[in-house]
């Protein structure tokens, strides 16, 4: 990936009028992906990379690994940064920050078998080794997408613990997850393009577009169900 | 231009902020961190000098400051949002543009030390305070973390607006920016 985003108006930034430049310093250079960027770095901003990742098959196992290190890491850290507004003992914010990890990562496991049986469903098959690739990835985006986004509870709850604080909390965690449902409809039409590209030199057609989308939010609907169970069963328990 | 490396790289954040926010993201993560610790602690230290030259002393608790690190510490975690939606921006520009603002902060809160210090000498600060106690305290614990705030939340979402001309983009930053700086108004509310 050359550039972030070729379509993107490009526009100079203001010099001061008072002082005298050349034009290499007017120039501003256009901003690079590396590619050679980390996981973390690449899960948050270049899904296309991302996606890059999952279908080299030398590569695809240790993003899987990774992906599932990211989620365990970024949830115990979000919980513990929503947390720190609570003053928990510290005891206490470690076993919560350990339960959301493990509820996540067991709410992921719990669904990825029916989500490739609503695949069948939808005769939109993926092999299951790219499906599981696919969903740590996109959930491992929106665990560090919780990160960003859970310095707002954080300090809101300080702030108005009655209503900012609550709401914030609800809307970090539905931000995050409606991160996750575009995120993972983005990785799955990027794949579906480069696998029918690969057979037929064309991008999918308007049909199997609409199939995928569908497909897209049936497995976000079954990780919403599997979710919300485990941050119920959070709640009861911690 | 003939100057050292690192006065060039200071010169450059201030005069082609844009520039230096990509270079920083090329150069990674140790110069970025470097320039946000300059840039903070010239708004601490600036703040804290205004209290000691407008008080005496550093008896209350430096407020104006604490509000101005809640908001830094929100828009970080903006930042990677903005990567996360994918801003034609990499992130690590990102977080560089975070680091000029921040330097430029600092910058533009030490440059007000005189006019503080002026102020301590001319005004009689205690009739101020028993007539206009708000008054006062804004003047003490406020003024100096306001505007670098409002410096920090102009220059970096500026530098985002440079390098991604997008209206979509220039909108979202500007609220973004003006939702911060209420925030920060709510805070100190509450804490003055």
């Amino acid at each position: 990936m050359s550039t972030a985003n070729p379509t993107v108006p490009y526009r100079s930034e203001h010099l001061s009028p008072f002082l005298s430049w050349n034009d290499e310093d007017r120039h501003l250079p256009s901003p690079k992906h590396n590619t050679d960027d980390a996981l973390l770095v690449q899960l948050l901003q270049d899904p296309s990379a991302v996606v890059d990742r999952i279908l080299d098959p030398a590569r695809a196992q240790a993003t899987v690994l990774g992906s599932v290190g990211i989620i365990a890491g970024a949830s115990a850290l979000a919980s513990l940064i929503m947390l720190s507004a609570w003053h928990d003992p510290h005891r206490m914010a470690a076993l919560n920050a350990f339960m959301v990890a493990a509820g996540l990562l067991g709410a992921l496991a719990a669904s990825i078998a029916p989500i490739w049986g609503l695949g069948v469903l939808r005769t939109v098959r993926m092999p299951l080794p790219q499906l599981v690739a696919l969903l740590t990835s996109s959930v491992a985006a929106a665990a560090l997408l919780l990160v960003a986004l859970s310095a707002a509870p954080a300090v809101l709850w300080r702030l108005d613990p009655d209503w900012a604080g609550p709401l914030a909390l609800v809307g970090a965690f539905g931000v995050a997850a409606i991160g996750c449902a575009l995120r993972f409809r983005t990785q799955l039409l990027l794949v579906a393009q480069r696998a029918s590209s690969d057979a037929t030199n064309t991008p999918p057609a308007h049909a199997d577009r609409a199939r995928i989308e569908l497909f897209a939010r049936n497995a976000m609907l079954v990780l919403a169900f599997t979710n919300t169970l485990a941050g119920w069963a959070w709640l009861a328990l911690g | 231009m003939d100057q050292a490396p690192i006065l060039r790289l200071l010169i450059d954040a201030i005069d082609r902020p844009a520039n230096a926010a990509l270079a920083l993201g090329a150069r990674g993560l140790f110069p970025t961190f470097a320039e946000a610790s300059l840039g903070l602690f010239g708004v601490a230290a600036a703040t804290v000098a205004t209290q000691l030259l407008l008080t005496g002393s550093l008896q209350g608790r430096v407020d104006g400051l604490a509000a101005f690190l809640e908001i830094t510490v929100l828009l970080v975690p903006l930042t990677l949002m903005a990567a996360f939606l994918q801003v034609g921006v990499p992130l690590r520009a990102l977080l560089g543009a975070v680091a000029v603002g921040l330097l430029q902060a600092g910058l533009v809160a030490l440059t007000l030390l005189p006019l503080v210090a002026f102020t301590a000498v001319v005004s009689d600060l205690e009739a101020v305070r028993s007539s206009f106690p708000i008054a006062h305290a804004a003047v003490v614990g406020l003024a100096v973390p306001g505007i670098a705030l409002m410096t920090l939340l102009e220059r970096s979402t500026s530098i985002v607006r440079s390098i991604d001309g997008t209206p979509l983009v220039a909108r979202a930053t500007r609220f973004v920016s003006y939702a911060l700086a209420v925030a920060f108004l709510a805070r100190a509310w509450q804490l003055v």
